[in-house]
């Protein structure tokens, strides 16, 4: 069907060409151009009409104006003829004036038109009154303007008589023709008007029925054509459509039909393919079976003969014996091992070679085997011994195995001569008996530990080392026992290493760890580790030596070190500072020597003595410097035994003593009550009070009315006192100075500059503290505090106190410098 | 070249050693001790002209023991050299001590001399004479142009 297509003379095939389309473009165009012709020309002679009457109704308004110009033109000439009275006939000319001029404009306008106001001339007809007989309105017109005007102008009009003057014009006015005239130019005006608006209308109509012809020319010859076409090629066009879509349904069936066809017939092979391949796999099964049993007959054959070889040439001895314990079969190493040949115990009862000592209860344990006839080792944890032909017994280990035969039941016995074995055993135990006891009695903790971090050894110091008895520990994780909580990852992570990789950094070398005890507290350790392999596995084993002590006394000998390093240093700066005071004094005495000499030779014997007197002084000060440095080194050197001491008492004491200095330098002296006794040495408490009342008489009363306040009471863990004076103070600045030795904060040259150092020292050997409380202009508080602990010695100081301060021992008498 | 003395300010604290320095001035006709004081406070507010020292002349020289109550004699010297108005006037440190260390202690300081305490007349008065030579008038700068540098 399809391949007749191209002979179809009904072929649906058209062309919808260019050329129509083209065809029916331009008739559109040329209609619509026509009709836009159409409208424009209706258009124009719309306005044109519209002109008109505008114009005609401007003309008829001008002539009308003219009109009622010349009427009250009239009327003013009449009042002029009737007044005399001089200002109204004035007025009355003035505005005759007036009116003359605006006629002639309006006659102007209407003949000639204004440009500017877009009024075109008169039309033919009505400048025909105007200019030609009969009425000739325009000569008309004129001649009154004129007249009126000449009349006015002349001097008599206003003088002369009213009536003369109306007189005149009224004669120079002529005609009577005037407003007949004018009525003429209306008159003609509108019959122009109406006559171009005839013809305008007709214009009008003519172009109305055109249009409307050519609209209908047009639709009947443009577009009914077009759309008859365009229907006509749409029919076409589905027709078409509808023959291909028959054609495609035709086509898609016959192609459905073919591929069932072919389905069918693939189906069909399908399952004669399988029908072949199921026969195919029985035989082969068929054969495969035949195959077999024949390999069992031989294999059965062959098998056999292997078990009768196997048992001759085993490496052990081979008995079997019948259920009556018969021996019916052996072996040649049965021979060997028992000495006989097999004929000669063959049928023989197998007690034959059971010692005597056995003998008789062996046919029992026979019977017991056969109640449970299963493959065991005979006598398990029992010693079995055989029994020779020459008599020697042999130690033996035996395996039972039951074997079911037609004839019935029998016993496979096989029999290990573990005469070697047992000879090696007692070597391995005795060498293992000599390890155990090497390890045992070691000062050292051994601890073995498998692969999986289980502990396997622990010797008798562990126990006493660690804490725990080798039965709490045994197969327990050691990293849980005795490594500490954040070294356990470490540890497993380690040995996981090892144990993939070969390496680890912990073997065979002397490492300090930390370890627990059993109470969980951590010590010192000292730690020797080897893999050991044994067979495919490894186990670690490690020497472990508490290094407690060992440690302690490292760290004893370290601090002690310390110390001593830090006396000598301060030693050095004691000794630098001591020199360096020392030769103050010293220099005063060279110095006036000096002086002394030139004195002396010139005579001047005033100055020479002065130079002595100085002299003197300075080496006194000399000595009470030596002196109080003697005093301060005794300080922790002679140490008194401490004692409760009653320190109101002392103070009073004291200040009896000081009863005359006192009253020269005008102090008074306040002592409270109730002072607490304190536990120290009483010699050096004494003189850390003399030390700072001295100091406050010297420094802190220099007015004479001084007062001095001392007062104590209990603090914490310690007991404090004071000595406060209301002197100059001391500025914040200078607080920790003071204490130091020789730092004075002013020249004077009473004290040596210990007294201070000396009161800190002391307080630092008891483990107490020394302070001072002041401001500039308020005075001074001296604090020092002794501690409570009755268990303390004198000589145990106690560091961090001190640090805390920034007092250190010797460093007190160097501090500042 | 000036005939006018050279005004010393003196700082020492101990009373004796101060005697010694004023007769040794007195005897060499060049100086003039115009002030003593006993400490460094005392002499920078001399210096500084603060408090009661507010009309104080200005000295041709300092000075300056090292031993002194309160504030060191290196902090004082250490201050008067960071004081960019009284850094010109040379400080003679006078001390106890002849150790090398000291004397480099004092001269990293800016110290313009170094001397050993008891004064040696002779040293003393050369010194002194020197400095008048030197400083005495035409070789030091007025105080108004010092002041603008």
């Amino acid at each position: 069907m399809i391949l007749s297509a191209s002979e179809d003379t009904t072929s649906p095939r058209r062309s919808v060409g260019p050329n129509v389309v083209r065809g029916m473009a331009i008739r559109c165009l040329l209609a619509l151009t026509v009709l836009a012709v159409m409208a424009l020309a209706g258009y124009l002679v719309n306005r044109g009409r519209t002109r008109l009457l505008t114009d005609h109704a401007t003309l008829v308004q001008l002539a009308g104006r003219q009109q009622a110009l010349v009427s009250r033109l009239g009327l003013l000439i009449q009042r002029l003829g009737e007044t005399s009275d001089a200002n109204e006939r004035h007025t009355t000319v003035v505005n005759l004036a007036e009116l003359a001029q605006q006629l002639q404009q309006v006659h102007t306008t209407i003949l000639y038109g204004n440009e500017q106001q877009g009024r075109s001339a008169a039309p033919p007809a009505v400048r025909s009154v105007y200019l030609d007989k009969p009425h000739e309105l325009d000569r008309q017109l004129k001649q009154l303007v004129g007249d009126v005007r000449r009349v006015i102008k002349s001097d008599d009009a206003e003088t002369s008589p009213p009536q003369s003057v109306a007189r005149r014009i009224a004669a120079s006015a002529g005609d009577i023709h005037l407003l007949d005239s004018l009525e003429a130019v209306l008159t003609a005006y509108e019959a122009e008007g109406r006559k171009a608006h005839a013809e305008l209308r007709m214009l009008e109509t003519v172009i109305l029925m055109l249009t409307l012809w050519l609209i209908a020319a047009t639709g009947a010859g443009v577009f009914w054509p077009m759309v008859r076409q365009v229907r006509s090629e749409t029919d076409q066009l589905e027709s078409a459509n509808a023959v291909l879509d028959q054609r495609a349904a035709e086509l898609a069936a016959t192609l459905h039909e073919l591929e069932m066809e072919r389905d069918e017939r693939h189906t069909r092979m399908q399952t004669m393919a399988r029908v072949m391949e199921d026969l195919e796999e029985q035989r082969g099964k068929l054969e495969r079976e035949i195959q077999a049993r024949q390999l069992v007959q031989e294999a059965l054959e062959a098998s056999e003969q292997r078990f009768y070889g196997i048992i001759e040439s085993a490496p052990t001895a081979m008995v079997i014996t019948d259920q009556q314990g018969y021996i019916v079969l052996v072996n040649a190493e049965t021979e060997r091992l028992f000495g006989y040949s097999r004929d000669e115990i063959l049928n023989q009862p197998i007690e034959v070679l059971v010692p005597r000592h056995f003998r008789d209860k062996h046919p029992e344990f026979r019977a017991g085997f056969f109640v449970n006839p299963e493959t065991r080792r005979m006598g398990a944890g029992r010693e079995l011994y055989g029994l020779r032909k020459d008599g020697t017994e042999v130690p033996l280990e035996i395996g039972l195995n039951p074997i079911e035969a037609d004839e019935g039941l029998f016993v496979l016995s096989a029999i290990v001569d573990i005469t070697e074995r047992k000879r090696h055993d007692e070597i391995l135990r005795q060498s293992e008996e000599r390890v155990r006891s090497i390890v045992d009695s070691a000062l050292d903790a051994v601890v073995t530990m498998d692969e999986a971090g289980n502990i396997t050894g622990w010797n008798p110091q562990a126990e006493v080392v660690f804490g725990w008895s080798a039965t709490e520990v045994h197969g327990k994780p050691m990293a849980d026992l005795i490594i500490p909580e954040n070294w356990r990852e470490a540890h497993r992570r380690g040995l996981a290493k090892f144990l993939a990789t070969g390496e680890a950094v912990v073997f065979n070398q002397r490492l300090e760890l930390t370890a627990i005890r059993k109470q969980g507290e951590p010590f010192p350790v000292e730690i020797a580790i080897s893999p050991l392999r044994v067979g495919e596995h490894y186990e670690f084993s490690a020497f472990v030596r508490d290094i407690t002590a060992r440690k302690r006394a490292e760290e004893e000998i370290k601090r002690i070190n310390k110390e001593l390093q830090r006396k000598n240093h301060e030693m050095q700066q004691f000794v630098y500072t001591v020199s360096h005071d020392l030769k103050s004094p010293l220099v005063t005495c060279r110095g006036f020597v000096g002086l002394m000499k030139e004195d002396a030779a010139e005579g001047r014997w005033n100055d020479v003595l002065d130079s002595v007197v100085r002299i003197e002084r300075a080496s006194e000060r000399m000595g009470d410097l030596i002196e109080d440095l003697l005093q301060l080194s005794r300080i922790g050197v002679i140490r008194n035994e401490p004692e409760e001491v009653d320190v109101g008492k002392m103070i009073h004491s004291i200040a009896e003593e000081l009863a005359d200095r006192l009253q020269q330098a005008g102090v008074t002296l306040e002592i409270q009550d109730n002072l607490p006794h304190v536990f120290a040495d009483h010699v050096r408490l004494a003189e850390v009070f003399e030390n700072l009342l001295s100091n406050a008489i010297k420094y802190g009363c220099r007015n004479g009315n001084g007062h001095i306040v001392v007062g104590g009471h209990h603090g914490e863990g310690e007991v404090q006192y004071f000595v406060r004076d209301n002197g100059p103070g001391i500025a914040k600045e200078f607080h920790q100075k003071v204490f130091g030795l020789f730092q004075r904060l002013e020249s004077n040259q009473d004290g040596t500059g210990v007294g201070l150092a000396a009161v800190a020292r002391i307080l630092e050997i008891h483990g107490g503290r020394a302070w001072v409380e002041s401001d500039l202009g308020q005075g001074a508080t001296f604090w020092f505090a002794f501690p409570t602990s009755a268990d303390r010695t004198m000589n145990e100081t106690k560091r961090d106190r001190r640090e805390q301060l920034g007092m250190s021992p010797i460093g007190t008498l160097s501090a500042g410098s | 070249m000036s005939t006018r003395r050279i005004n010393f300010l003196l700082v020492e604290d101990d009373h004796d050693h101060a005697v010694l320095v004023q007769r040794h001035i007195d005897r060499t006709r060049f100086g003039n001790v115009i002030q003593r004081v006993k400490d460094g406070e005392e002499a920078l507010a001399y210096l500084r002209r603060e408090g009661p020292y507010v009309q104080a002349p200005r000295p041709d020289v300092i000075l300056l023991d090292l031993k002194l109550p309160k504030y060191d004699g290196h902090e004082v010297l250490a201050q008067i050299k960071a004081d960019p108005d009284l850094r010109r006037i040379p400080v003679i440190v006078l001390t106890t001590s002849a150790a090398e260390l000291d004397r480099l202690k004092a001269y990293n300081l800016d110290a313009n001399s170094y001397l050993v305490k008891p004064l040696n007349h002779e040293e003393f008065s050369r010194m002194i004479e020197e400095l008048g030579r030197y400083w005495g008038g035409w070789n030091q700068p007025s105080e108004e142009t010092a002041h603008h540098y």
